[in-house]
């Protein structure tokens, strides 16, 4: 086993033939292997084939061509309940509004995506529009909208909204977070070094559901609010206890001389962290919270075990007839190719920034 | 900010002193009030709603059934009994999840370092899937596929004795009772944990490879002889030793049944833990310093000296904090067995809460338990770390 790379120089000789040949005799064992996995992965890929695609169902309004003997995956579900699986119990004449709420905030995502928009000041503005967008849209109550309280939101749009939510709180706490844990002062330091490794122990369902059930028995009247936003606030706090750790590390991975020479000049603590500390520290963690916010993605749907009807209630609710009944997996599965575009983008664009990063870091 | 001179230098130190000393403690000060507020107002609310708080609840008894249990169990039984059966649910499951996923992910990594393109490939797409799609929708994936087969009397069958239906899997069993079963699963634990540490031992007692092996064999006879005492010793006088699954009315009677909700978290959790290890291991057999592998071939070393003794420990070294982060979080996500009905300790405690309204000694509870596994983890693997370490 060596480490070197898939290609085999070998094999680029003029003669593929010839050259294939010369390969097959020199690494009999690896031919071997490479033709047992082939043809495995022939056996499997003809079986899949054989289910989602020759032996389907596309079009069955009731879903009785599913059941007959032989059939494949029964794709008609997704014909027949989409708009469940993907609006959830929104009124279905306003519909439209949810999909357009989630184009504005995909779209708020992309474009900040954008070097171009990495100032702190665009950033915000980006935000603060795309949400606003997304929250007139979604609840209505202006501009003739009529008014949805936010207990009939569900499927893909609440997913979103939650997800978004979470990002941008997690942001300004995480960092606040962080300085506190990165405090000279003792007495700050250790009590937030003790919150955040207690909620880093436990499990995100303990901390949504202490959020959602708990937190109402120990807070005044006036604070409790919509468990929605208790989970959302609960959410955020569980990924700032991660994400300032991520930022303490970016921070402490500086040179002491860079804290030093600014001490020198005589600035302030605040222009010393905005200024010169968090400013790096944010460029050298630039891809840990890009893989951060990949997993407050799929950490995201959760909240359905807290009752709230995302995407994969609204799924379950899809296939929670009798008639759609034997179609769980083909729901589950376009649920899954959603995250999965969704989150390997955001993956593969976080591994693409990391490595540009490190190029510049070289010249 | 205080402009320094040499003048009033001393008058800025002191100045700063008491500024930093007040800011400790009104910020000490918000969070004992904060919690403070908290537990009082939480405390009144209970006491309103007829709850008293304390502990004397855990020896109450429930009235209803977890479902799945490992441990023996009736509705009669107290509340503390019910959180160990959760608790050990979650730790059976966590830490065979563990092992089966590091074996799995060690695995799927030799095939992504491989320069074989096609079985490169083929860890890639798997991992790429598994590390993109949320843990519960392949937990809730999972339970739909091992649910929906085929009822008992249609169950698949592989050779004479293993069946798997929609209710379960059934596999043959010894007939000893649960305690037997029990001590012999301990037995085994132990032994294995006995070879591991006799192989990563560096006393002097265990120095070569040959005394090693002595050890490990006789661990090994220690252990069959114990199993062999244990079911001798819990052996049934009137029926037979090994008890087969048998088809019975609708349902299988008799063998041992594993419910689909323990194979879904088992399998959910072995499968996304395996795509991170993988992903883990690869990453510290690339990281190994060019150098020393070049240094080891320079001094005319084999390829597989060069591998068992300068890769792989050097990998094994760079792992260790990362697997430690993962092992936690695998505990931590056993939790999603609540998705499926699983009684691991969070379902438990989410019912007991329900049940009997003691919510905040329940939490406490729950918080103190994963803390002590999280603990737990941290601790070995830390201890194993510095004896990898130490080697050099």
């Amino acid at each position: 086993m060596t480490t070197q790379s898939a290609t085999n120089p070998e094999l680029s000789v003029a003669n593929p033939l010839t050259s294939l040949v010369a390969y097959l005799k020199k690494h009999p064992l690896q031919s071997a292997i490479t033709a047992l996995v082939i043809v495995l992965l022939a056996y499997v890929a003809w079986g899949i084939f054989e289910w989602a695609v020759l032996k389907s169902v596309w079009n069955s309004t009731d879903g009785s061509l599913c059941r007959e003997e032989g059939a494949g995956a029964c794709w008609a579900v997704l014909q027949a309940r989409w708009r469940l699986i993907v609006f959830g119990l929104y009124p279905f004449e306003e519909q439209w509004r949810s999909g357009l709420a989630c184009v504005a905030i995909v779209i708020t995502a992309v474009v900040s995506c954008i070097p171009a928009f990495w100032r702190f000041q665009r950033l915000s503005i980006l935000w603060i529009a795309g949400f606003s967008i997304f929250t007139i849209l979604m609840s209505g109550g202006l501009f003739g909208l009529s008014f949805i309280p936010v207990r009939q939101w569900g499927g893909l749009s609440l997913t979103l909204f939650v997800f978004a939510t979470v990002c941008i709180l997690t942001m300004p706490t995480s960092i606040a977070l962080a300085l506190l844990r990165d405090s000279k002062l003792y007495f700050i330091s250790k009590p937030t070094q003790l919150i955040i490794d207690t909620v880093r122990s436990l499990p995100l369902l303990v901390v949504m559901f202490v959020s959602a059930v708990v937190l109402p028995f120990g807070l005044p009247d006036f604070m409790i609010g919509e468990k929605l936003f208790r989970v959302i606030a609960g959410f955020t706090f569980y990924v700032s206890c991660y994400q300032a750790e991520i930022i303490r590390g970016g921070i402490q991975s500086l040179p002491a001389g860079q804290d030093e020479a600014a001490k020198a000049l005589g600035l302030t603590y605040a222009q010393r962290m905005g200024r010169i500390i968090l400013p790096q520290a944010f460029k050298i963690t630039l891809p840990a919270t890009i893989n951060q916010i990949v997993i407050i993605f799929l950490e995201t749907p959760l909240i359905v075990i807290i009752g709230f009807f995302e995407v994969l209630a609204s799924g379950a609710a899809a296939f929670g007839t009798a008639e759609w009944g034997i179609a769980a997996e083909e729901v589950y599965i376009f649920i899954g190719v959603i995250f999965f575009a969704f989150s390997l983008t955001l993956s593969r664009y976080g591994a693409s920034l990391e490595a540009r990063l490190a190029r510049s870091d070289q010249r | 900010m205080v402009r320094v001179t040499p003048a009033n230098e001393g008058e800025a130190m002191k100045t700063r002193k008491y500024r930093n000393i007040l800011i400790q403690v009104a910020f000490f000060g918000c969070l004992v009030s904060i919690l403070g507020g908290f537990a009082l107002t939480a405390n009144h609310n209970l006491v309103e709603q007829g709850i008293t708080s304390g502990f004397g609840f855990l020896e109450r008894s429930t009235g209803w059934d977890p479902g799945f249990t490992l441990l023996e169990f009736s509705i009669r039984d107290p509340y503390w009994w019910t959180m160990l059966i959760g608790l050990t649910n979650t730790v059976v499951v966590g830490y065979i999840a563990m092992a089966l996923a590091t074996f799995l992910g060690v695995f799927l990594a030799v095939m992504r370092i491989s320069n074989n393109p096609v079985l490169s490939r083929v860890a890639l797409v798997y991992i790429d899937i598994i590390r993109n799609v949320p843990p519960i929708l392949q937990v809730l994936a999972w339970y739909a596929l091992f649910s929906h087969f085929p009822a008992p009397r249609q169950a698949l069958q592989f050779g004479d004795h293993v069946f798997l239906s929609g209710r379960g899997l059934y596999i043959p069993t010894l007939n000893i009772g649960d305690l037997g079963l029990a001590i012999i699963a301990i037995i085994t634990v132990v032994v294995i944990g006995l070879i591991i540490w006799i192989s990563f031992a560096q006393r002097f007692f265990f120095t070569t490879v040959k005394r090693k092996l002595t050890m490990v064999a006789y661990s090994m006879v220690t252990g069959i002889v114990l199993i062999a005492l244990t079911i001798f010793g819990f052996m049934p006088e009137d029926t037979p030793l090994v008890s087969n699954p048998v088809l019975k009315g609708f349902n299988f009677q008799g063998g041992l049944e594993i419910a689909p909700e323990f194979t879904t978290i088992l399998v959910a959790t072995m499968v996304y833990g395996s795509a991170y290890v993988a992903e883990i291991v690869r990453g510290g057999f690339l990281s190994v310093d060019r150098g020393k592998i070049e240094a080891g071939r320079a001094l005319g070393l084999s390829p597989w000296v060069v591998f068992t003794r300068i890769q792989l420990p050097l990998t094994v070294q760079n792992i260790m904090p990362m697997m430690t982060n993962l092992y936690v979080w695998l505990i931590k996500a056993t939790t999603l067995g609540i998705a499926v009905g699983f009684a691991d300790m969070f379902a438990v405690t989410v019912s007991s809460i329900n049940q009997s309204g003691q919510t905040l000694e329940f939490i406490l509870l729950l918080a103190v338990a994963f803390w002590v596994l999280n603990g737990l983890v941290v601790f070995i693997m830390n201890r194993l770390n510095d004896r990898m370490q130490a080697k050099h």
